[in-house]
């Protein structure tokens, strides 16, 4: 009943006074798209942490790192270093009974060249190095023959697994491709650093052929980004053992397995790792256990996500407390605007009281009308966090392509990334606002409704 | 026509000070004793300055007296919260002031409403209810206009209507000719009368000794005293007794 003429009352005089309404509403709107932007970052950091660490390696896989605890004293230094040789690495993979399948294949270094059949029969590919766990992490499927075991990708044996496609360009079919043998000529780029000032210098270019025998084929799979038609002279992926390449270009062993200070491991089952994590725990011990100085982390990456995570909601938090403030400074101005609309209309309230208005009926009034101002705020203040979340989103390609690395650009690229408020967001920071309007219109409405009736009917 | 009606307003030593406890402390009405009974026509007369619209105040629950009590229908105000004195406002008593106090932006049919809406009445009601008003006051076609596309004498005519809203026993009405020309000003008084001959308590303060002859009954204040009283022509229902109903 009192409903629509408040709405009347509080629209009309909002309208009365644009210029005022609109600089209090764009104080609001600062400090509501702050908050709004703040949460909305903070999710989409999360999610491109989640996704990063599960994209990057294929799956859980469990960090072994020897000699530091990363979460205990940082101040422990040790004074000696305790690494692992790789036979001891294998040995206690092998002790697991598949509770560990490999450590993890994270080789940078490829070879790109060609492989052919006869001089009839020649692809163009690129040679990638990984490990036996490659066929687990990366979900793929064979259609023929196998991938290579454990010990072939430990001794670097000259075996590749290529794709269906690259099978049926060079042999004609699948079935056909499993145990030829190709040849394959190629080079492999090896980045190159100063030793001093780690700059990085010219790539040093290795040539290298050899054969390969092909142990399996897989079936090739768009990835769904690119708009890629399945052609049978297109370029796929061909793997081999890590080692194979490290053997052949003569580098020093990778540096996953160079240190083995730290080792990535990869467990059977991604989803409960604790076996796997104990069967770490006592190899590192049984090895320096005795040494009191012997610290060492045994971690997964879910495990490590949630440490990410968590730091980051721990930043969010703290800058949403920043941009309260500006909400807190909105409010502050929506205070005073109120107080020069009440005092504005002290005539008016005295006429109200006259006419036997409660003290309750004018502060409803005057509620209802910063309240407004708030819900016009949010409204606004959404659509714009959501219209500038669609520009960014459709625009995505050229700010990434800002990025200054290639990898994390490819990365980004590849991992479906929404700027637009999530829902969480905006409720979030519509509750911060609304709270705002009417913590901050209490005062003026207030001071409004005790006004003593012939005062207020005197003002002039 | 009997002679014994119930008094609606009996004001007893109303004392009215300002700036209470300072030392500019200052006393406007000095102890007045006014009794008016139902269907009366009051005019309050006396110099600018002497506290006639201070009175009316108090009378009108607009203000509470310094010292001395004030019995409306019978019952004593001069306490009551501020909750209470507002329900007296709205059902009770319609205010006609000197400057039309129309709520601005808001139409002559809104501005009637208003007294209905504080009253809980429900929007078919009030509408037809303030039209009904409005008709009655001659500003039927106007009922959509806002106050700033009304003449004085049609604000004021908006103003009784809206005074009328909640049908109170009483009206104050606070010089309402004191803007509007002398023929303006006949139609305002015209309606009074009018409202009067239908059984209103009407009380008016005005500077027109003109206007002033044409009611009942004429009191006179002069530096916050009553100093003269042509009297009242009818009887309390209960003699003196303050409580007669
Ligand atoms: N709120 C107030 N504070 C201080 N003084 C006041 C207040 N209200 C009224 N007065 C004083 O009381 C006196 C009487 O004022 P009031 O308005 O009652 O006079 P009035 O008889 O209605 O005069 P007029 O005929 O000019 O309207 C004046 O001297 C005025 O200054
Ligand atoms: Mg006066």
């Amino acid at each position: 009943m009192m409903l629509f003429e408040n709405l009347r009352q509080a629209y009309n005089s909002l309208v009365l006074n644009k210029k005022r309404t609109i600089l209090t509403m764009i104080g609001i709107i600062i400090g509501l798209s702050s908050v709004l932007l703040i949460v909305s970052v903070g999710d989409v950091i999360s999610n491109i942490a989640e996704k990063y660490l599960i994209n990057a390696t294929g799956g859980n896989t469990i960090y072994f790192i020897s000699g530091i605890d990363v979460d205990g004293d940082i101040d422990h230094k040790p004074e000696r270093r305790y690494p692992f040789t790789e036979d001891e690495i294998y040995d206690f993979i092998d002790s697991t009974n598949g509770e560990i399948l490999d450590i993890s294949s994270n080789s940078s270094v490829n070879v790109s060249g060609n492989f052919m059949l006869d001089d009839k029969h020649k692809s163009n590919v690129t040679m990638q190095g990984v490990t036996s766990s490659y066929e687990i992490t990366s979900k793929m499927r064979l259609t023929n023959g196998r991938f290579f075991n454990r010990n072939e990708s430990r001794y670097g044996k000259p075996v590749i697994v290529i794709s269906d496609i690259a099978a049926k360009a060079l042999f004609g079919s699948s079935a056909d491709a499993v145990g030829k043998v190709l040849d394959f000529q190629g080079q492999v780029s090896v980045p190159q650093y100063d030793p001093e000032t780690y700059m990085p210098l010219d790539d040093v270019v290795i040539k290298v052929s050899g054969n390969v025998v092909v142990l399996g084929v897989y079936e090739y799979i768009s990835d769904g980004k690119s708009a890629d038609i399945r052609t049978d002279d297109m370029e796929t992926a061909v793997y081999c053992p890590s080692q194979f390449i490290n053997d052949i270009a003569d580098l020093e062993e990778s540096s996953s397995v160079n240190g083995f200070n730290i080792v990535q491991f990869v467990p059977a089952d991604p989803t409960d790792t604790t076996t796997a994590q104990d069967m770490i725990r006592n190899f590192a011990l049984e090895k320096y256990g005795s040494d009191e100085d012997y610290r060492f982390t045994v971690k997964d990456q879910m495990a490590m996500l949630s440490t990410i995570t968590g730091a980051v909601s721990i930043i969010t938090v703290a800058f949403i407390v920043i941009s309260a403030i500006s909400l807190l400074v909105g409010g502050i101005v929506l205070m005073n605007t109120m107080l020069v609309t009440v005092t504005e209309r002290t005539k008016e309230i005295g006429i109200k009281k006259a006419l036997g208005a409660r003290n309750s009926t004018i502060r409803a009034q005057f509620l209802f009308e910063s309240a407004l101002i708030c819900l016009i705020s949010c409204a606004v203040g959404v659509f714009l966090g959501m219209f500038f979340g669609m520009i960014i989103e459709s625009n995505l390609d050229r700010i990434i392509s800002l990025v200054p690395n290639e990898g994390i650009q490819y990365f980004l690229l590849n991992s479906d990334i929404h700027v637009t408020p999530s829902l969480n967001a905006i409720i979030i920071s519509t509750t911060f606002s609304l709270a705002v309007g009417l913590i901050f219109g209490l005062y003026p409405a207030n001071k409004g409704a005790k006004m003593q009736p012939v005062e207020a009917l005197r003002y002039e | 026509m009997t002679n014994e009606k119930k008094v609606v307003v009996d004001l007893q030593g109303i004392i009215k000070r300002f700036y209470i406890g300072q030392p500019n402390e200052l006393q406007i009405l000095n102890g007045m004793d006014i009794k008016v009974h139902e269907g009366e026509f009051v005019a309050i007369v006396g110099e600018s300055g002497s506290g006639k619209s201070t009175l009316m105040n108090i009378i009108g629950a607009l203000d509470r007296p310094t010292e001395g009590s004030y019995f409306f229908n019978g019952e004593d105000i001069s306490k009551l919260s501020d909750k209470k004195l507002s329900n007296i406002r709205n059902k009770q008593i319609g205010f006609v002031f000197q400057n039309f106090n129309l709520i601005p932006r808001t139409s002559a049919l809104k501005n009637v409403e208003i007294p209905m809406m504080y009253a809980g009445k429900g929007r078919k009601e009030r509408t037809n209810r303030a039209k009904e008003l409005l008709e009655i006051v001659g500003m039927a076609e106007r009922y959509d206009h806002n106050p700033n596309e009304l003449s004085g004498g049609q604000k004021q005519r908006v103003a009784i209507a809206r005074a009328m809203a909640n049908d109170p026993a009483l009206i104050l009405a606070d010089e309402p000719t004191g803007a509007l020309d002398t023929k303006t000003g006949r139609i305002v008084m015209d309606i009074f009368h009018k409202l009067h001959k239908s059984g209103k308590t009407i009380i008016l303060i005005t500077h027109s000794p003109e206007l002033a002859k044409e009611t009942e009954r004429i009191i006179t204040i002069s530096d916050g005293s009553v100093v003269s009283d042509t009297g009242t022509k009818v009887q309390d229902a209960g003699g003196e007794n303050n409580d007669a109903v």
